[in-house]
């Protein structure tokens, strides 16, 4: 018997407006469509409305988790077409502060997987270790959600507790190796749910341009901070978790794997943190002109483009975010899975409809 | 695949701008399928495809590309406000078309380009007015 299942706009796993309508046949889901704009704001309309430092408070509010990424891929495509370089500490306390926020991310989706999954306990855990990053981000910015550290041209605070970060970022080190790493690979309950569940295959990961944790949990290689490094990626040493299966389970695996490899990142930081300048400039205008800039979020790579008539209004930004190129696959990955599943499989690209919408 | 190569794939005029963030290179009448398919070949990825309004009512859309790590921006301008789809050889494209179908209006030949981000009853083109709605609302 078919039937079709119309969810939303409220997401069943996630608090985001977002429609699904799902046609089955008995538990199998056979076809999947989904709408987004729910939550759309115009906000690159917006942006042309506004001076150049407006525009990075408007930007730190397209969503409410991976903030900085945006004012960070804002300010860099800004100092790109002023042709500026931020000082060398800068560099390094934007790098802190954005593996902190994909800790964050991370830490948070792992919480709401294991809450999906039923497993309240990793999910007490994972809220737990949300709160030390978030003390963590406090420490360092005075905000626990946007933080507003970008400037253009450098940051807005210094990184004056180096000891601090340190000892929370280990505190989590330990945790996310001995509890949830040990969890997400070897639980068999966690396995019979997301083994070979949600597959997104390695073709069909290239063709439809899928980025970050998502991509890499398909096969497909690619992190911005090593392949096209920015800020101080290059002087940091760190791999790049990649899995093969294309399922919910390598998916979890991926993040897992890369909150290690982010508390190795800041350790690192901080051990090379330089003394010196880190002020960001007062700019009013924008040289005449066009540029882009791109990062590796937590979601995957985020990419701006910024034009400039040369007034201190852009006559143009265009935000390009993960989760918008990494959403259409859950179709895909929805095709003939169970319907038990479908809540699991779409959390698991940790979609972002405020960041898709914008 | 190097920028020589792609201007004889592409049979393409203009000159290509080096700058620190990729190379830019508008291309007036571009082929953009062929661009699609020939980028695609040598394992490119669409990044996202930028469009700005131009003169003479039309849209210069930029297709941003990663070609092995490095970012390549092709440009070209519509015609009459229409450009050729390339969704159907680049599944990437499909929501960005739609999108900017729904804020600047453009045409893409080929395909259907149901709404994304706005409603089902709103005019398409919300950019090119400033964001103002028809009068009906959004329902």
């Amino acid at each position: 018997m078919s039937y079709t299942i119309p969810i939303g706009p409220y997401h069943p796993a996630l608090e985001e407006p977002y429609k699904l309508e799902l046609e089955c046949e008995g538990e199998r889901v056979r076809a999947a469509h989904l709408q987004i704009g729910f939550n759309f704001r115009a906000i690159e309309l917006i942006a042309q409305q506004r001076n150049v430092t407006q525009n990075i408070a408007l930007f730190e509010r397209i969503c409410g988790i991976c903030s900085n990424v945006h004012t960070l891929t804002y300010c860099l495509a800004v100092e790109n077409l002023l042709g500026i370089e931020p000082p060398l500490r800068a560099q390094y306390i934007r790098v802190i502060v954005a593996e902190l926020e994909r800790l964050h991310s991370h830490i948070l989706w792992a919480g709401a997987a294991a809450h999906i999954l039923g497993f309240q306990t990793l999910f007490m855990t994972c809220f737990r270790l949300r709160e030390i990053v978030m003390d963590l981000l406090e420490s360092i910015s005075g905000n626990r959600v946007n933080y507003a550290m970008n400037a253009i041209g450098g940051v807005n605070r210094d990184l004056t507790d180096p000891q601090t970060v340190r000892e929370g970022v280990r505190q989590i080190r330990q945790a996310v190796e001995e509890q949830l790493l040990a969890v997400f690979t070897a639980d068999p309950t966690v396995r019979a749910r997301c083994a070979g569940v949600g597959i997104l295959t390695k073709a069909e990961a290239i063709a439809w341009g899928v980025v970050g944790p998502t991509a890499r949990a398909s096969g497909v290689a690619q992190d911005i901070r090593q392949a096209h490094p920015y800020l101080v990626y290059d002087r940091l040493e760190f791999s790049v978790p990649v899995q093969e299966s294309g399922d919910v389970l390598a998916r979890i695996v991926v993040r897992a794997l890369e909150m290690v490899e982010s508390c190795q990142m800041i350790e690192q930081a901080l051990d090379q943190l330089p003394p010196g300048e880190w002020k960001g400039q007062l700019f009013v205008e924008l040289p005449p002109g066009e540029a882009v800039a791109r990062i590796e979020g937590p979601r995957g790579e985020v990419f701006y483009y910024l034009a400039s008539d040369g007034s201190e209004k852009p006559v143009r930004v265009k935000v390009r975010t993960p989760s918008f190129v990494n959403m259409p696959t859950v179709r895909l990955m929805l095709k003939d899975a169970t319907l038990a599943d479908a809540p699991l499989i779409q959390a698991s690209i940790d979609p972002c409809y405020s960041c898709t919408d914008r | 695949m190097n920028l020589q190569e792609l201007r004889q794939a592409l049979r393409a005029d203009g000159t290509p701008i080096e700058k620190i963030d990729g190379i830019w290179w508008h291309i007036p009448g571009l082929d953009v399928r062929l661009m699609a398919q020939t980028l695609l070949q040598s394992e490119a990825r669409l990044i996202t495809i930028t469009a700005r309004p131009a003169d003479a009512g039309e849209c210069r859309l930029i297709y941003h590309w990663d070609c092995q790590g490095e970012m390549w921006h092709l440009s070209t301008l519509t015609q009459g406000g229409k450009i050729d789809s390339i969704a159907a050889i680049c599944p990437a494209a499909d929501w960005i078309e739609c999108e900017i179908h729904d804020l600047y209006a453009v045409v893409f030949s080929g395909r259907e380009t149901p709404p994304l981000v706005l409603r089902a009853d709103d005019p398409s083109g919300l950019f090119l007015s400033n964001g103002k709605l028809s009068q009906e609302g959004k329902k």
